[in-house]
């Protein structure tokens, strides 16, 4: 697959996963009957976008991230490799391992008055939105990077 | 059910602390580093490999092997559980990474 191709893909499946969080964060705010389908279903689309996001994102670091690297590397910004991407690569993993696990909480959501893992649920969405928001702040900066040493 | 969940939080919470170690210390020792690039071509698909196998055995472990009655931790201490896992994650990644 084309490089670019896969970058957008990467973003956009990431955004998804992360845009489905906080829609989740918010209808668990205000859980009632008629939202219960929609985060059931919402959690299975944050699971499958961030998990698509990272075989993505992961497919493009390994094959084709090096040659970008030695760019940033020799430009004026090379620290957008050595701190910003070194963490964004590692701190994505988190990200997966919130991903599955926010569908295995909500996998309990029954009905509204006996869901006994709702501020665990809060919690997972908010570091999902939270981690999410800092990988795509990092790839924007990664990219700047790359700019930066052409 | 509930012990999946409890189970699936703790194991979180120790890969979360774990995958920074794992971090510092193939950046720290280059023959682990080189030893991680050899087994799959990459270190960083070994360092994922090594996490999300760890996770799913780690929480498959504490489900099998953690006693009931220690399973009924409240909803607010499993969210806080969550938070401080990640946090420290993160701080532990970023502030190695700054001052490496």
């Amino acid at each position: 697959m084309d490089a670019p191709i896969l970058m957008v893909s990467h973003v956009a499946f990431g955004l998804i996963g992360i845009l489905g969080a906080l829609v989740i964060l918010v209808d668990l705010q205000n859980i009632n009957p008629n939202n219960i389908r929609r985060i059931k279903l919402l959690s299975w689309v944050v699971t499958a976008g961030i998990i698509l996001s990272f075989i993505l994102g992961g497919y493009w670091y390994v094959i084709y991230y090096a040659a970008d690297k030695e760019i940033i590397k020799a430009g004026a910004w090379p620290w957008a490799h050595n701190i910003v991407m070194e963490v964004k690569e590692h701190i994505f993993f988190m990200l997966l391992l919130l991903s599955g696990f926010l569908s295995l909480i909500l996998v309990q959501l029954k009905t509204a008055d006996d869901f006994k893992y709702l501020r665990l649920a809060k919690s997972v969405c908010a570091l999902i939105v939270l981690l999410g928001l800092m990988m795509e702040a990092g790839g924007a900066v990664v990219a700047l990077g790359v700019r930066m040493g052409l | 059910m509930n012990k999946i969940v409890t189970s699936a939080t703790w194991s979180f919470f120790v890969l979360c602390i774990f995958n920074a170690v794992l971090v510092i210390a193939k950046e720290s020792y280059s023959p682990l580093k080189a030893l991680m690039a050899a087994l799959t071509g990459h270190h960083w698909v070994t360092h994922g490999v090594i996490i999300i196998v760890l996770y799913l055995l780690l929480t498959m472990a504490l489900f099998k092997f953690c006693r009931v009655e220690n399973t009924d931790i409240n909803d607010a201490r499993l969210g806080n559980r969550v938070i401080q896992g990640g946090l420290i994650g993160v701080f532990l990644i970023t502030g190695f990474y700054l001052l490496h």
